[in-house]
């Protein structure tokens, strides 16, 4: 259990009562009456700085306790900071449990890490652009001076408004490394991000809204992207097995007309056909227009009990000679398809509507086929399994270009332009 | 989410498979110009 042996003395300064959560461990207290700096690395709590400022409230107050990632944490400690440059402010929340040492909660715009300080060296931090940690890549993020703002409680080093250092966010999202350049040491923080209403639960407390997008905030689809993109793959190649395994379709008629100037209003009928099984048809239909046109009305009729599936085609083919350039436009040749037609004997009926026709009338050829691999079907299927990974992908970019707005060292494919750099 | 896609995917390819067993031409259903209807002995001017 986090905070079995809480420590309390009167403060040398104001005389309010200052409470040790972490007693062994901490070396200095911030008393939360009057802010004034104690030296508790001893029973003598001498007055390292006095101060005068009243105690804030903050989101979650000192010896608040929470479980994050299964371990009871104890706040004892908290610092504000701000950024020299940017003028921005976060929070570091200072945890405590006795069996698990410390770790910090930090808070900036509504977004929360839980963090810890690593014990290793990396001789390049800092200065590198990207530095490698187990194996996982870390970019640099953001180069800054931070500055102690208003701290309260207590803490293992010595910690006091108007401290200064230097920093470096690096970042692998959901990670970021931080390295603190102080006068006295080098440390390197590794922190995690944590969803605010975890900290809310956790910590029984109400949070403000997290605004904008964090560094390292896992961006949407995080761990599930690749995933998708090979249901995808698999979808689709499944899909073209399908569509490959269906041929390029059987010849069920192939015919013949002639139609003459005084058989304009004339329909013509094909042969009877027969469809083994239920399928599409295709009727391909090429009439030889030149400067001319052709409309068909194309009757399917199933002999059996007169049921008939219908389709128009236009047939127009136009060329010429103009200003030394050759043009065409429109072509000699019409395709209709019928969709899922029954098993059963069939004829086509057409009914020819024809435009100028010459003195000899004019042919035309059709050709029907069954069971014909229709591309149309695949490209359909093709764009609803594609619009959902493409929407992820879109919006992982935009999210990632929302990340790196923030940043002077965004990769090169989310730099926007108008750098001055 | 990503099982919800799969089944989502795996759905479509079996509407697929389905609609060339059947012979559907899904263009079709956003033509005006092709489709079934009943009739008798409307063929004869």
């Amino acid at each position: 259990m986090a905070g079995k042996s809480v420590k309390s003395f009167s403060c040398p300064s104001c005389g309010g009562v200052v409470e040790i959560r972490a007693a062994g461990h901490t070396i200095s207290a911030v008393c939360s009456h009057c802010s004034t700096l104690i030296d508790t690395a001893n029973d003598n709590f001498k007055i390292i700085k006095q101060e005068h400022e009243a105690s804030r409230e903050t989101d979650i107050p000192l010896g608040a306790k929470g479980v994050l990632d299964g371990i009871k944490w104890e706040v004892i400690g908290y610092v504000e900071k701000k950024d020299k440059s940017y003028m921005s402010y976060w929070d570091e929340y200072l945890l405590f449990n006795p069996y698990f040492g410390f770790r910090f909660l930090v808070q900036a715009e509504g977004h929360w890490n839980l963090a810890s300080v690593i014990k290793r060296y990396e001789p390049l931090a800092g200065s590198a652009s990207e530095i490698e940690l187990d194996g996982e890549k870390f970019s640099v993020y953001c180069r800054g001076q931070s500055v102690v703002e208003y701290v309260k409680g207590e803490f293992y080093w010595r910690v006091r408004k108007g401290d200064e250092d230097t920093y470096v966010d690096y970042i692998a999202p959901p990670k970021m490394l931080t390295v603190e350049k102080s006068r006295q040491e080098v440390t390197e923080t590794l922190a995690e991000y944590i969803e605010p209403e975890v900290v809310a639960k956790a910590f029984g407390i109400e949070l403000q809204k997290k605004s904008g997008i964090s560094p390292n905030q896992p961006a949407p689809f995080y761990g599930s992207l690749s995933k998708i993109w090979q249901v995808t793959g698999l979808s689709i190649f499944v899909a073209l097995l399908i569509q490959w395994s269906m041929g390029s379709g059987t010849q069920v008629n192939a015919s013949s007309i002639h139609i003459a100037q005084s058989e304009r209003d004339k329909t013509f009928s094909t042969r009877v056909f027969s469809i083994s099984k239920r399928s599409n048809l295709f009727v391909t239909s090429m009439v030889a227009v030149n400067n001319d046109w052709m409309e068909l009305d194309l009757s399917l009729v199933n002999e059996a009990n007169n049921e008939s599936y219908e389709a128009r085609q236009v047939i127009e083919y136009y060329y010429g000679y103009d200003g030394g350039d050759s043009w065409s436009e429109g072509g000699q040749v019409a395709e209709s398809s019928f969709s899922a037609v029954p098993a059963g004997n069939y004829r086509l009926v057409i009914d020819p509507s024809p435009g100028q026709m010459g003195p000899n009338g004019m042919d035309v050829s059709l050709q029907i086929k069954r069971n014909v691999a229709v591309w149309g079907n695949f490209w359909f299927i093709f764009f609803l399994i594609i619009a959902y990974p493409l929407y992820a992908f879109l919006y992982r970019w935009y999210f990632e270009n929302k990340r790196w707005e923030n940043s002077d060292y965004a990769p090169a494919i989310y730099r926007s332009g108008g750098s001055d750099d | 989410m990503i099982k919800k896609f799969a089944v989502y995917c795996a759905s479509l390819v079996a509407m697929l498979a389905y609609a060339n067993y059947q012979g559907y031409v899904m263009s079709n259903m956003f033509d005006s110009q092709s489709h079934a209807s009943k009739s008798a002995n409307q063929y004869h001017k």
